[in-house]
């Protein structure tokens, strides 16, 4: 059974580049989230293998959806991709609880290595 | 903020510019001569704008032509893209805010930082925008297809 995906960012665009990219590798994408409170809601809802969160969104940031998911599911497996690369924000995201960071714009294999990588934990 | 600083600071702002559309479009676009501009202004078609707060506060503007904008979205979704619609104006908002996310790590390697809005992006006839600051405005061309980035920032003491 293909691995399940929530694909969370407020763009559109990047919403449906990630979405293409992990179909064509095989994963299915049970959903998309424009913000974290709806990341946190859709996540409840399909519990998915794989979260892929960009950090800048409006109503709640990655971060801040990161740690709710976290704090419901430590085993949440989440792959931060965002544009926001400083040192600063790595660490943020990576204490929060997420799995690995990709700063945007990334390679197409770059995402399916990080998701291959955190299914394989 | 100083001249030496707000040169060295907007340095970092168009690396990032250069950087990302030739990564993400394989484009190279032109840069033309930065200059002051007195607000209200006009602006292109397109428009994204992103705020940014900090060691630097304000917002930039990017301001596209439709032929730019076409150009660049088209270029983003690898296929041709002739009209502006959502999905070209999200391409558009996103590529502005990788733009503002290579300036953030950038500017955080220099000792600055800051954090930044998601962008708003809209399109319309005879717009203006009316900053409280002065805005700095940096032309770039793609040929004949043009683009500005305006920065309405204060800051780094």
């Amino acid at each position: 059974m293909a691995a399940k995906i929530l694909v969370v960012d407020d763009a559109a665009f990047m919403r449906m580049t990630i979405k293409n990219t992990v179909t064509k590798a095989g994963y299915e994408v049970v959903d998309e989230a424009e913000n974290g409170a709806v990341a946190i809601k859709k996540y409840e809802e399909h519990k998915p293998d794989v979260v892929t969160m960009d950090i800048t969104m409006p109503e709640l940031d990655g971060i801040g959806a990161v740690k709710a998911i976290i704090a419901k599911d430590p085993d949440a497996k989440i792959v931060m991709v965002t544009a926001m690369g400083q040192q600063q924000m790595v660490m943020e995201a990576i204490q929060a609880g997420a799995k690995d960071f990709i700063v945007k714009p990334f390679e197409q294999e770059r995402i399916l290595q990080a998701i291959k990588k955190v299914l394989n934990k | 903020m100083e001249n030496t600083v707000l040169a060295d600071t907007l340095n970092h702002f168009l690396q990032a510019c250069l950087e990302i559309i030739n990564q993400i479009t394989g484009l190279s676009p032109d840069r033309g001569k930065p200059f002051v501009k007195k607000t209200p202004y006009p602006v292109h078609h397109v428009i994204s704008i992103i705020g940014i707060t900090g060691d630097i506060q304000g917002q930039v503007i990017f301001s596209y032509s439709d032929k730019a904008a076409q150009r660049l979205a088209s270029a983003m979704a690898g296929m041709e893209i002739t009209a502006i619609d959502d999905m070209t104006l999200s391409a558009l908002g996103e590529l502005s805010n990788m733009v503002m996310g290579r300036s953030g790590t950038l500017l955080s390697e220099a000792g600055i930082n800051v954090t930044i809005t998601p962008p708003t992006t809209l399109t319309g006839e005879q717009v203006t925008v009316t900053n409280q600051k002065p805005v700095i405005c940096v032309p770039y061309y793609l040929e004949n297809d043009q683009l500005e980035i305006n920065f309405a920032i204060k800051g780094v003491n």
